[in-house]
């Protein structure tokens, strides 16, 4: 896990992306972060296409199908009865023909050159003579399995197995209690074991006295086609699910109302609407709403310095312009309404962990020593995001340790945001101000929004009917915005 | 299955409440109601027999659940009326509703320990076969009714599920799931086969052959020329004789009486859920009946309220509902007619039943949106989504400095959630800072509320705040005060008057002191 994860609570947004995505563990590939221009442009585009519906859908298909054909692989594997070995063995290879045959249909809808050059080897690999002749034979053992059924009559002291159609049907008895009843069946109490059971295998003994071959069939092929799954495939069944998740968790997120944007390289930053995924998770299903930010970085703007009193967002603003940034390197989409954000070549965080029971001097020297590495290697381009440095030195000294820091990142070529208390920070070139501000007529509310403005440092301390607002003035207006006073007459 | 005996068009109340259930119950003294609600009869002990702590919360929930529209309160008048005519059907329902809830609970408790397997379906069959028990009873019960034209409509969905057809048909197929503990012959066939194994099974036959002990046959000649004439007349025949075999031979058995089972899945969910409702609406009706009938006793007016516009209320002869249960004769009514009144301010001498008064109309108002009847002559007002009380306990011990914050904090959590739709009960607020302060604070708050729909009632002792307000003469303001007779006795009566210049704690100085 890359090292700014949890400080971005990008942990908690790739947990819930991973257990959106149903049967694949993908939070690895959330770990790898675009290497070069080239590798972002790469992944832009695939995940244009992926936004296609049917494009989503084909893959989706054929990652199912690949899973089915992998499980039946290794349950063939796992278990000893030759006849049951060999009949999982050719399931599997079904599903992988399946497999194959989803993606074909995306030729010539394409538009990332990655894709097209994918589609066009599979084509180039399904129209062998080799994978034909493997084809036929799977989808013909499979179409004779297919018909194999029987039924089972149980008595006290005895079983057996015919294929004779049933002599009436109990669910009659249980339509006229419940008329819109469908008979689905009952799950087979022996479904959850691989292997087979006894009534299983003595069945399948009287049942396949009728089709002696069909075993054999099975046996045959799969000493011929013993490693018959593509590598190249199964590579590109894992790393289609970066594309296929995120985008399903896109449409969830778009579902409860929390918007996305393709992000647009630029030389610098300008994004609308910014909000904390993570936050926003956490909020569904109550009726509190998320606020967003606007984020603007200028050229000759290396840091924005946040100021503002305690709770009111500054971490969370930090949190959401690095969650931004970090999807954007991923080449996937960003919280905002609309993004342009320049290539950086890394993330790095560096946030007080409040828990921390080191105090003083402890708690400097726990900050300074996760702050060196950062400042020692030769990190450049890249945007860094310090939350709440040096709360426990004196502010003098927080002061000037800040501009240091500060100042060694700008001259790397960095850019980032220093959320702070300190306000002579906000003065330093090269840095932009931005405020936490409060309602104009409530200092008490605060409006988690950021403004470009000096630093400021106000108390409020008024009567206690001021306090709770219920002058006539205070009671109008708060009747106003409840919408209380729209029916005089 | 559901029994709407307390909603048009559902069983349970939501989750919508009075936004301050607890704060509206102290200070209408709801407890004293709910307490009474939950006895049964007993003419001669002061509040009557033995108390019902079901009944009391049932009463709590529901009365603290207002309605909100017409249609509703008229859905359930009609039903108290109903439950009125027949006593012994609500209380009969509430006894067959308690037995049954507690049956499903026990069962549901004790289900987890059965695991899985054949004595967790065996179980299940007896627990369905119970439920049917209980049902009936209901249907028999529902014979008893008589004039009650309200409730029968509630059972129509029950009447329409829990047919002849219905009990018939699931009679038979207990009986048939006895092949479990009796014997019997099964039949399944398999649709789809993977790597040799089926996925479903589907039942073709099932019967009850009549009970005998599957065991291992004794290894005896008999036995042996059975088995051997068993393969020739059919050699696919496999008899049960391994451990193994049999196991695999009961779970395939286990799982198709399951499935047969699981159609009931929902009845059985339902019907649990329909006893709970049955038993919180059964306890309601019968707390109701019994307050009903106790005050009839006691010779105190009763009526069914009217529902009218927001804008005015008015009424007849109504007496404080805790003071009847208190008492347990007649106190004295008020009437007043507050047509297009929108703002009460009542003042007047202490002790002179100012507080009562307010709160007369407070329960009037939650007996009103809980359906109920009302301690009155006749009794008309709208219907409010929230009753706000903001009452100011001088006796309360917590006196100190932090009191105005205290209470000013409350009020303004009040119009936080404040709608248009909202009653607002002031009894002697901003009484615990100075008269002048006390004062200001009250007129800015009372020129607020007139500017919106809200209803308000303000008992008040801060007469700068009662002149004030009168020398505005503003056309939405009712003025009235308690009852002053020439002789500087009390009678308890609140009338239409215009504030007086003093509070007559004189008079309750001189008939207490000399």
């Amino acid at each position: 896990m890359p090292r700014f994860f949890i400080d971005l609570n990008l942990d908690q947004i790739v947990y819930k992306i991973n257990s959106l995505r149903k049967n694949y563990d993908v939070r690895k590939l959330y770990y790898m972060l675009s290497d070069s221009e080239k590798t972002l442009s790469m992944r832009r585009g695939v995940y244009e296409d992926f936004k296609n519906n049917l494009i989503f859908d084909s893959f989706s298909l054929f990652s199912d199908f690949m899973k089915q054909t992998r499980d039946y692989i290794s349950y063939s594997d796992e278990v000893d009865f030759e006849p049951q070995k060999a009949v999982l063995f050719v399931t599997a290879a079904g599903c992988y023909c399946s497999a194959v045959d989803s993606l074909k249909a995306l030729e010539g809808r394409l538009s990332s050159d990655r894709l097209i050059e994918v589609i066009n080897q599979l084509t180039l690999y399904s129209e062998k003579p080799e994978y034909v002749e493997f084809k036929n034979r799977a989808e013909q053992i499979c179409e004779e399995l297919s018909n194999m059924v029987y039924r089972l009559v149980i008595t006290r002291d005895n079983f057996t197995v015919n294929g004779r159609k049933g002599d009436g049907c109990y669910f009659q008895k249980i339509k006229r209690a419940f008329p819109d009843a469908k008979d689905v069946g009952f799950e087979s109490p022996f479904s959850h074991r691989k292997t087979l059971s006894h009534i299983e295998t003595d069945s399948h003994e009287i049942v396949s006295k009728s089709n002696p071959d069909l075993i054999r069939k099975c046996k045959d092929f799969m000493v011929e086609y013993s490693d018959f799954c593509k590598e190249e495939l199964k590579l590109l069944e894992y790393e289609a699910q970066l594309y296929i998740s995120f985008d399903i968790f896109r449409k969830y997120m778009e579902e409860n109302g929390f918007g996305f944007t393709s992000p647009v390289t630029s030389k610098t930053m300008d994004c609308d609407n910014v909000y904390d995924i993570a936050l926003a998770i956490s909020l569904f299903g109550h009726e509190r709403s998320v606020v967003d930010n606007n984020v603007t970085m200028d050229e000759g703007e290396n840091f924005l310095v946040v100021t503002g009193p305690n709770q009111g967002g500054k971490t969370t603003f930090a949190r959401s312009v690095g969650q931004m940034i970090y999807f954007s390197q991923m080449g996937l989409m960003v919280a905002a309404k609309e993004a342009r954000i320049p290539y950086y070549d890394g993330i790095l965080t560096h946030f007080s962990v409040e828990e921390s029971t080191e105090t003083g001097q402890g708690k400097l020297k726990e900050e300074l020593t996760r702050l060196s590495p950062m400042m020692k290697g030769d990190d450049k381009n890249c945007f860094i995001i310090l939350n709440e440095l040096f709360t426990t030195a004196a502010t003098y000294d927080a002061g000037v340790m800040g501009k240091r820091v500060i100042d060694y990142f700008s001259d790397k070529g960095c850019k980032g945001i220093y959320v702070t208390h300190i306000k002579e920070l906000t003065t330093i070139t090269g840095t932009v101000s931005l405020v936490a501000v409060c309602d104009e007529n409530d200092y008490h509310k605060r409006l988690y929004k950021m403004v470009r403005k000096p630093a400021d440092g106000i108390g409020y301390a008024g009567t206690l009917v001021e306090k709770y607002a219920l002058t006539y003035e205070d009671l109008i207006s708060r009747f106003d915005n409840r919408g209380l006073t729209g029916g005089e007459k | 299955m559901k029994i709407n005996l307390l909603y048009s068009d559902r069983a349970l109340p939501g989750s919508y409440t009075y936004s301050d259930p607890h704060i509206v119950a102290k200070d209408l003294n709801l407890s004293l109601v709910f307490e009474q609600a939950s006895r049964e009869g007993g003419e001669n002990s002061s509040m009557g027999g033995k108390s019902d702590e079901y009944i009391k919360e049932a009463m709590r929930k529901i009365m603290l659940t207002p309605l909100t529209e017409e249609k509703e309160v008229l859905y359930r008048q009609n039903l108290i009326k109903d439950a009125v005519k027949n006593e012994d059907f609500v209380s009969g329902l509430y006894d067959v509703a308690v037995r049954a809830e507690k049956y499903v609970g026990d069962y549901l408790s004790g289900v987890d320990k059965l695991g899985k397997g054949i004595v967790l379906t065996i179980e299940k069959t007896k627990y369905l076969r119970n439920i049917m028990k209980y049902l009936s009873e209901i249907s028999e019960l529902l014979s008893l009714l008589s004039d009650a034209p309200a409730i029968s409509q509630a059972f129509s969905d029950f009447t329409s599920e829990f047919t002849e057809e219905f009990r018939s048909a699931t009679e038979e197929i207990l009986d048939d799931l006895e092949f479990l503990t009796s014997g019997g012959r099964l039949v399944i066939s398999t649709d789809r086969i993977t790597g040799l194994k089926a996925e479903r099974f589907f039942i073709e036959n099932l019967e009850v052959t009549g009970f005998k002990e599957r065991k291992k046959p004794k290894n005896g000649t008999i036995a042996k020329v059975k088995s051997v004439a068993n393969s020739i007349i059919n050699p696919d025949l496999r008899e049960l004789k391994a451990e193994t075999l049999i196991a695999d031979a009961k779970s395939l058995e286990n799982a198709a009486a399951e499935y047969i089972l699981s159609f009931y899945d929902d009845f059985m969910k339902e019907t649990g859920m329909t006893f709970k409702a049955l038993k919180l609406s059964s306890a309601f009706l019968l707390g109701t009946v019994r307050l009903y009938k106790r005050f009839e006793r006691f010779g105190i007016p009763l009526c069914f309220p009217e529902v009218c516009d927001r804008d005015s209320i008015a009424f007849e002869d109504l007496c404080e509902t805790c003071l009847c249960i208190y008492n347990r004769k007649r106190p004295v009514g008020n009437s007043v007619d507050g047509s297009h009144k929108q703002v009460f301010i009542i003042t007047g001498a202490n002790q002179g039943g100012k507080s009562t008064y307010l709160r007369s109309v407070g329960l009037a108002q939650v007996f009103m949106q809980a359906g109920m009847f009302v301690t009155a002559g006749s009794y008309k007002s709208g219907l409010y989504k929230n009753v706000f009380t903001h009452f100011t306990r001088r006796e309360d011990s917590t006196m100190n400095s932090g009191r105005l914050d205290e209470e000013l904090k409350r009020m303004s959590q009040i119009i936080d959630r404040l709608t248009p739709d909202s009653m607002i009960l002031l009894n002697e607020s901003f009484a615990t800072t100075t008269e002048k302060e006390g004062s200001v604070i009250a007129d800015e708050l009372t020129d607020a509320i007139l500017k919106t729909e809200v209803r308000m009632l303000s008992v008040t002792h801060l007469l700068e705040y009662a002149h004030s307000c009168y020398s505005k003469k503003h056309d939405k303001v009712l003025f009235l005060a308690a009852e002053r007779r020439a002789d500087g006795s009390r009678s308890y009566k609140i009338k239409i008057n215009a504030p007086e210049d003093t509070s007559y704690g004189l008079d309750l100085y001189d008939s207490i002191i000399s």
